[in-house]
């Protein structure tokens, strides 16, 4: 078992797919689980992106949740998928982290928290990071395989941990968290103006509500930021292999590389690229008949020549797989499973 | 439909649609047809780093962000004498949490502003990337429920005043003719258009390749070719037609090419102009 390809869905316990839209990541997070689950393993494939992308790729429709559920493959394991619900997973950690219910409720029940779980960006990426806490300690999977949302904030979910450690140590926050509760009269003659101001922008009741809820909150920071950190050393350990998605235009490659270098930025290895929806070259008969088929395919494999020659020279050690372009989307577990075989043959 | 006329519909028109659609090269290509009927073109780029990359002469560019929006705005409000602190104790930051969506909403302010007083004939904004175009303009309704009263709801409330008069603000949909990015489309429409009474524009379709020729040979890599050619297209038929289905606001088409910046932009503007001119 010498390929990457072949460890990473044998052994890792993490699996963590990225690049920009229109790439296929999706369907390629989904193949892997395939693979996985063909090794025998129980795999289940997290989608952070709000869009059903990972239920119409698979043909699941609205059956695609919080909680995973299972679909059925040809492999001896099992394939799981489920989506991020940011409100549900954030409930969940409030409830499981309460000293008591009355906590509990006191937080659930604050209008800024609700507003705070549904819209806020930096929310959704502190709750995939947690959902990925719980899917991995669940002991029914043996993988999980994380399909990241179609932006360059994707990695964001990498370092929240310690944005979250940054947010709860900032002074105003202390401040807000330590008054009296309703009250916006505060201690820290500094800050003071500062709370005074944003209360004159935002309004009052709001500055009240988020005051209320940090109070509410408190003691429950530490237990967020524990389990954050414990996400963030499971993703840069070696349990933990990053996959690359890139297709071969200008745009979307010129994406992937961004990718590779803040992977190495952050210090983390990239064992694998998956060139997806490559344009399928006939051979030369078809190329005199079909000469823009042949043209496409000709573009396709210079960009993606450069491509490679760019990511060797930051990740040595990295295995290039291609699949190539179906006529149509994928929206079945057949397409996913003809995608999987392209993969799995390098 | 006259070009000057299709434009002069609504003052803004935002381009909105999911990754790998070619949602950029799609608005700047409309930003270059407005300009090529004589009109003068602001062209807004919303978290954009490209600054006017693959624009013709003419068009005059303007770049927004979210964070950058929101530092101004606490600076001119009472904020201003505290603007040294603002970076040291991460107020931004605060306000944005304590607030979620404030940041979104004071760029659709900018907006709103300069659909009311910029000189230019059409303002085209390129919207951010994916589903945030969506949180962008779902954001003052989120405001709406979280603070009360203040300036802030009072933006909040212009703004949704402007998303309902498509005289003055429009969204413009692109997506590709495959059945996933279409399905998301028709899901994105409904949620603007529904829930925040968005108009839209005519969606575009973009990157639509030519119809299959007869081939005579017999040769099996030739029929491969065919057969693939020939179910590409089928599918996106199928996805035009659900498209047209769903979302009666009427279709632009462009076609694939094999090309980039601003070539592609060109190319794209070509087909564009001529599927203006095509509608009725």
């Amino acid at each position: 078992m010498s390929r990457r390809i072949d460890r990473a869905v044998a052994t890792n316990k993490v699996i963590v797919t990225c690049g920009t839209g229109g790439v296929g990541k999706t369907s390629c997070a989904a193949a892997l689980g395939l693979l996985a689950a063909r090794t025998g393993r129980r795999a289940v494939v997290l989608t952070i992106d709000p869009a059903r992308r990972l239920a119409d790729a698979i043909g699941l429709g609205s059956a695609v949740a919080n909680e995973p559920v299972e679909v059925r493959t040809d492999g001896p394991g099992e394939l799981w998928v489920c989506m991020l619900d940011v409100q549900a997973t954030f409930d969940a950690l409030v409830v499981s982290t309460s000293a008591n219910e009355t906590q509990a409720r006191r937080v659930l029940d604050n209008p800024f928290y609700r507003g705070l779980s549904n819209s806020l960006s930096g929310t959704r990426d502190y709750m995939a990071a947690e959902r990925l806490h719980s899917l991995a300690h669940d002991p029914r999977f043996d993988v999980v395989i994380v399909d990241t949302p179609p932006t360059r904030s994707a990695l964001d979910f990498l370092e929240s941990p310690e944005r979250l450690a940054r947010f709860l140590s900032n002074p105003v926050v202390k401040v807000l968290s330590a008054q009296g509760r309703g009250s916006l009269r505060i201690a820290g003659a500094a800050v003071q103006p500062v709370v005074k101001a944003i209360g004159k922008v935002i309004g009052n009741d709001a500055l009240a509500g988020a005051i209320s809820f940090l109070q509410s909150f408190s003691g429950m920071e530490k237990v967020f930021a524990d389990k954050a950190l414990d996400v963030a050393r499971l993703l840069r350990s070696n349990e933990t292999a990053f996959v690359v998605v890139a297709s071969p235009s200008l745009d979307a490659v010129s994406e992937a590389d961004w990718f590779v270098g803040e992977l190495k930025r952050m210090r983390i290895d990239l064992p694998l690229v998956i060139e997806n929806r490559v344009p399928p070259d006939f051979g030369p008969q078809a190329d005199v008949v079909f000469p823009e088929l042949a043209a496409e395919h000709r573009s396709a494999v210079e960009v993606l020549s450069d491509f490679r020659g760019r990511t060797v020279a930051v990740h040595p050690g990295v295995e290039f797989l291609r699949a190539h372009e179906a006529a149509e989307d994928i929206h079945d577990m057949d397409g996913i499973t003809a995608l999987a075989g392209e993969i799995s043959a390098g | 439909m006259d070009t000057r006329r299709f434009f002069s519909a609504s003052r803004a028109l935002i381009v909105a649609g999911k990754g790998g659609v070619g949602k950029s090269v799609v608005s700047r290509a409309l930003a270059t047809v407005a300009t090529g009927a004589g009109m003068s073109v602001l062209h807004v780029e919303i978290d954009g780093k490209s600054e006017g990359r693959d624009l013709p002469a003419g068009v005059d560019v303007l770049g927004l962000s979210a964070g950058t929006a929101l530092s101004e705005y606490l600076q001119g409000r009472g904020l201003g004498v505290l603007t040294r602190q603002l970076d040291r104790l991460g107020i931004v930051d605060i306000v944005a949490s304590t607030a979620p969506g404030i940041d979104d909403l004071l760029v659709l302010g900018k907006i709103k502003q300069l659909v009311r007083e910029d000189p230019h004939d059409v303002i085209i904004i390129d919207g951010p990337a994916a589903g945030h175009a969506v949180d962008l303009l779902r954001s003052p309704r989120i405001l709406k429920r979280t603070v009360l009263g203040g300036p802030i709801a009072q933006q909040a409330d212009d703004v949704l005043n402007m998303f309902a008069s498509p005289e003055m603000f429009r969204a413009l949909l692109v997506t590709k003719p495959a059945i996933t990015p279409v399905q998301e489309l028709i899901e994105t429409a409904e949620g603007i258009r529904d829930s925040l009474g968005v108009s839209l524009a005519p969606v575009v379709v973009n990157g639509i390749h030519p119809p299959p020729r007869n081939v005579d040979s017999q040769e099996p890599t030739v029929r491969a070719a065919v057969g693939y050619v020939t179910s590409r297209h089928t599918a996106e038929l199928t996805a035009m037609t659900l498209l047209s289905e769903s979302i009666p606001t009427g279709q632009l088409h462009a076609g694939h090419h094999l090309a980039s910046g601003a070539e592609l932009v060109s190319l794209v503007a070509g087909d564009l102009a001529d599927a203006i001119g095509d509608l009725p």
